[in-house]
């Protein structure tokens, strides 16, 4: 089966076989070769005692009960035409083209056999795979686990009368919805296309925006249970191969019932799985998949999860947005400035305000602090307590709108609104300052392209507020130097979370960091070790952007 | 990666903030109690003593090339008479980073937070540290590397902000009668940039040698023009009489610029926040020099070098808590500075003639 979606995908582009098969290193080869054995026998339930006979019958029922003989297990026997032998199919009604199963299987061998086949074909069997069925992928099987693990990824198995082999048959169903557009991260000027939960379509959508010899699918199989396809793509003559190997190893290591989605994936082969900032990056975009290819990082796909994962991330990897290459390269820096900005925000403006306000409020222009302590007059709370309490309640909020359907989401946001906006003032619960700086707070999480890791900065918001409150803004720089060195220590497949940050070297930090003007981008970020450093020739005169 | 070094850029940032730390606060008031006006010449002549101190020093790392201070001490002169010349820079290292972490808190409190207890300040930044020295060396590069930035931008943004309160004929008379005084004060001067010899427990990890050494020469110039500067434009804002009773004069520095924009009313209590950075900083790497001279001193195996991180936390403050009074502090400051001298041009020379004469012997054989 693995072999049946390698020969698939290899289709797409040429002297792609040799790249999947080939040439990859010894020791991984090794690993993926035991993994193929491992993932070629069914966890938990034991085949082994059971065999194919010569029996038609006896294959049919067998295999029938092994699956515990569900109904949507269809068997159908037929005889192969002018003869009398007997032959029979079986497949899984829903995860299998029924009309592949009958046009290209069936019906050759029930109405047109009588043209080819003599009655004592001595190589009868050689003659049916070579010159009968008219499927695109055949193969021969002996072993029921074999036949089983097709048979449940919606392939066929054909079985003859009076032979102990059969044929699995390609005849999958790919149901799943349309290409549709990336709900998690719109763009304005980018692509509109998001991966869907088929893994055939979301690698179609990769090879319609590369089209390089040099791109590699290496496909995997994961899980005791689900045995889904996991496939590992880079760009071979790009990606630094340790890492590669590093993410193989790591996917042929793990030893999991199985993962429904590409995020589960992600927590499982992460670097540390504590960390509360994520280690890979989620994207729902063919666009962004490809430029972290072309980047030498990494991507994975997973069947059933419309997304791709992409590693080795950095921090700064994360505050990029697709739109950044799509404007002019000022434009695009203040942008992505902006995002900085917004993520400082979301982390510790609470966290600020308390401190300033509650601890040092001569740190502010005096008509501001009188302004501040005339807001705050006749509150019942101090200003920790406030915030927490609008934090709690814009959480939950948050939590609502996801959960609540989108028929139903306006009324949290009118409800939420008005409640916390005005009421919580009028009520005298909260100042308004404190609405204000909750505000802006939610408003700077939004910036961040990347969800989980708005939700990190939620996490360590309220741990900054106390910190605030007990110690001022000694506490609050004290706790952002502790999330600086756990930043610092956080890797990504090798990587540093903090590069291309420390250590400097400026051409990473002018493409990652600000512009995308074209005379900065000639060289690939270094800190991803690729292989081939150079992205494009240097900018010459009158081309448009070098000078 | 498996194989990570620290580039030529960290070994710079790590040379600059072993020697720019709390001492930036300082340099103005000490200097000029000794010299009045002329304190900027003894410094610049302190910043070449540096250099003369520095490049021998070099010199001796270089025929060591994987080896670190404490462990070149132990192969150059012996198991037993290597610790005798090991404890004063013991000493000297770990009273550095106790006095500057009190210094520091004392002028946090004077000017940041006036309610909170040093010791709750001494602690919280000693733990923070041991955090980093926990995690490995490169860890530490990184995070230097991020607060580089910062540290300098506060330090120009300062300097250019005084710029407008400046009167430049206070500096005058420049060396009027009192050669002698500058003349002297040179030791002193030189006394705040103890820390170049904490380079050696970073050497061995550069990528490029070379260009590290290179950098590491680059980097001593980077402190000794930010003392320079501040110790000018501190003796033009304020002029020299006065700055003898002003303590902490960087920190009042910035109190006296008049910010136009009026954003922020106490423009010295957000640079505190920002030297934070700074101190932060040198303590870390004087606490790493320290975790190594305890494990080489006791032969303490890598594994348990947790432990030694551990024993810090509670040395150090206690260290850092010993004097009584900020009075004390200030005069122990001055007496551990005092030591640099006996180990820049005492322990050093001679471990790098001994060490020199060693490896001639052996090529010899």
């Amino acid at each position: 089966m693995l072999n049946i979606l390698r020969k698939w995908l290899s289709k797409g582009g040429r002297g792609e076989k040799q790249n999947t098969e080939g040439e990859e290193n010894k020791d991984n080869q090794q690993s993926q070769k035991n993994q193929t054995q491992n993932n070629q026998t069914i966890y938990g339930q034991k085949y082994q005692n059971i065999k194919l006979t010569r029996n038609l019958q006896d294959n049919i029922t067998n295999i029938k009960n092994a699956m515990n003989n569900n109904f949507d297990i269809k068997a159908k026997e037929f005889r192969l035409r002018g003869q009398e032998i007997y032959a029979g199919v079986i497949y899984i009604e829903n995860i299998a083209n029924e009309d592949t199963v009958l046009q290209h299987i069936v019906n050759p061998l029930m109405i047109e056999s009588s043209l080819i086949i003599d009655r004592d074909d001595p190589i009868l069997f050689k003659t049916i795979i070579e010159s009968m069925v008219t499927a695109e992928y055949v193969k021969v099987v002996e072993s029921i686990d074999e036949i089983i693990l097709a048979l449940m990824s919606g392939d066929t198995f054909l079985c003859i009368q009076g032979y102990e082999k059969g044929f699995i048959i390609s005849t999958r169903k790919y149901v799943g919805r349309q290409v549709g557009e990336p709900i998690l991260e719109p763009s304005v000027q980018g692509s509109q296309e998001g991966f869907t939960e088929t893994i055939r379509d979301n690698v179609g959508l990769i090879r319609r925006r590369l089209r390089d010899p040099n791109l590699v699918f290496s496909v995997h199989q994961l899980g005791r249970r689900t045995k889904l396809e996991v496939v590992v793509i880079y760009i071979k003559d790009i990606a630094d191969q340790n890492i590669v190997n590093d993410v193989i190893k790591r996917i042929n290591a793990l030893d999991i019932e199985g993962v429904q989605s590409a995020a589960q994936l992600g927590l499982h082969i992460t670097d540390s799985p504590n960390s509360i900032f994520p280690l890979f990056q989620l994207t729902e975009r063919p666009d962004r998949t490809v430029r972290g290819l072309m980047e030498g990082r990494v991507a994975i796909l997973i069947e059933g999860g419309a997304r791709a994962l992409l590693v080795p991330v950095t921090l700064p990897l994360m505050v990029q947005s697709v739109d950044d290459y799509c404007e002019n390269w000022i434009i695009a820096s203040i942008l992505r400035l902006s995002r900085y900005v917004g993520l400082f925000v979301s982390a510790f403006l609470p966290a600020i305000y308390i401190a300033v306000t509650s601890h040092h409020p001569g740190m502010l222009p005096n008509v501001l602090v009188l302004t501040i302590a005339g807001s705050r007059a006749g509150m019942p709370f101090p200003a920790i307590m406030e915030a927490i309490l609008m934090e709690v309640t814009i959480a939950m909020l948050q939590e609502a709108s996801i959960r609540l359907p989108r028929v139903v989401g306006q009324t949290v946001s009118i409800v939420g609104g008005l409640v916390i906006g005005q009421a919580a003032v009028q009520a005298g619960i909260v100042g308004p300052i404190m609405v204000i700086i909750t505000a802006l707070t939610a408003i700077g999480s939004f910036t961040i392209p990347d969800y989980s890791l708005s939700l990190a900065t939620r996490a360590i918001r309220i741990p900054f507020m106390i910190l605030a409150s007990t110690l001022g803004i000694f506490g609050v720089s004290m706790g952002m130097l502790l999330l600086l060195i756990y930043i610092a220590d956080l890797k990504s497949f090798g990587v540093r979370y903090i590069r291309p940050l420390s250590p400097y070297r400026s051409s990473d930090l002018r493409q990652i960091l600000v512009s995308s003007k074209k005379s900065s981008m000639i060289e690939r970020p270094i800190f991803l070790n690729p292989q081939d450093k150079q992205k494009q020739s240097e900018a010459k005169k009158g081309d448009g952007y070098g000078k | 990666m498996e194989n990570e070094k620290l580039t030529t850029s960290q070994i710079f940032v790590i040379t600059v903030f072993s020697i720019l730390g709390v001492d930036v606060l300082v340099v103005p008031h000490n200097m000029v109690t000794l010299v009045d006006q002329d304190a900027w010449i003894s410094l610049i002549l302190g910043g070449l003593l540096l250099y003369i101190g520095a490049i021998p020093f070099l010199y001796l790392l270089n025929l060591y090339p994987d080896k670190d201070l404490p462990q070149i001490i132990l192969q150059v002169a012996g198991k037993w008479l290597g610790r005798i010349l090991l404890l004063p820079i013991i000493i000297f290292v770990v009273m550095y980073a106790g006095m500057s972490t009190r210094l520091f808190a004392q002028a946090l409190k004077l000017f940041l937070v006036d309610k909170t207890p040093i010791w709750i300040m001494v602690i919280l930044l000693v733990i923070v540290a041991a955090y980093v020295v926990y995690k490995d060396v490169h860890t530490m590069g990184a995070v230097l590397d991020i607060l580089f930035p910062i540290s300098i931008v506060t330090l120009i943004i300062l300097i250019v902000l005084s710029l407008q309160n400046i009167e430049p004929d206070r500096i005058k008379p420049i060396l009027f009668r009192n050669t002698k005084n500058v003349l002297k004060a040179i030791i002193p001067g030189f006394y705040h940039f103890a820390g170049f010899g904490a380079i050696s427990y970073f050497l061995r990890y550069a990528a490029n040698r070379k260009s590290a050494c290179k950098s590491y020469l680059l980097g001593l110039g980077v402190p000794v023009f930010f003392y320079v500067v501040t110790t000018v434009i501190c003796i033009m804002v304020f002029g020299a009489p006065p700055l003898k009773v002003i303590v902490y004069p960087t920190l009042n520095l910035s109190k006296s610029i008049e910010f136009e924009a009026a954003i922020l009313d106490r423009l010295e209590s957000f640079m505190a926040v920002f030297w934070i950075s700074l101190v932060f900083s040198s303590l870390v790497l004087f606490y790493y020099s320290s975790v190594r001279n305890f494990s080489e001193f006791f032969s303490i195996p890598g594994k348990y070098t947790k432990y030694v991180i551990l024993a810090h936390i509670l040395m150090l403050p206690i260290i850092a808590l010993l004097p009584p009074s900020s009075l004390y502090v200030f005069e122990l400051h001055d007496k551990v500075k005092y030591m640099e001298v006996l180990i820049g041009f005492g322990i050093f020379p001679i471990v790098t003639v001994w060490a020199a004469i060693k490896k001639k012997r052996g090529m010899q054989q």
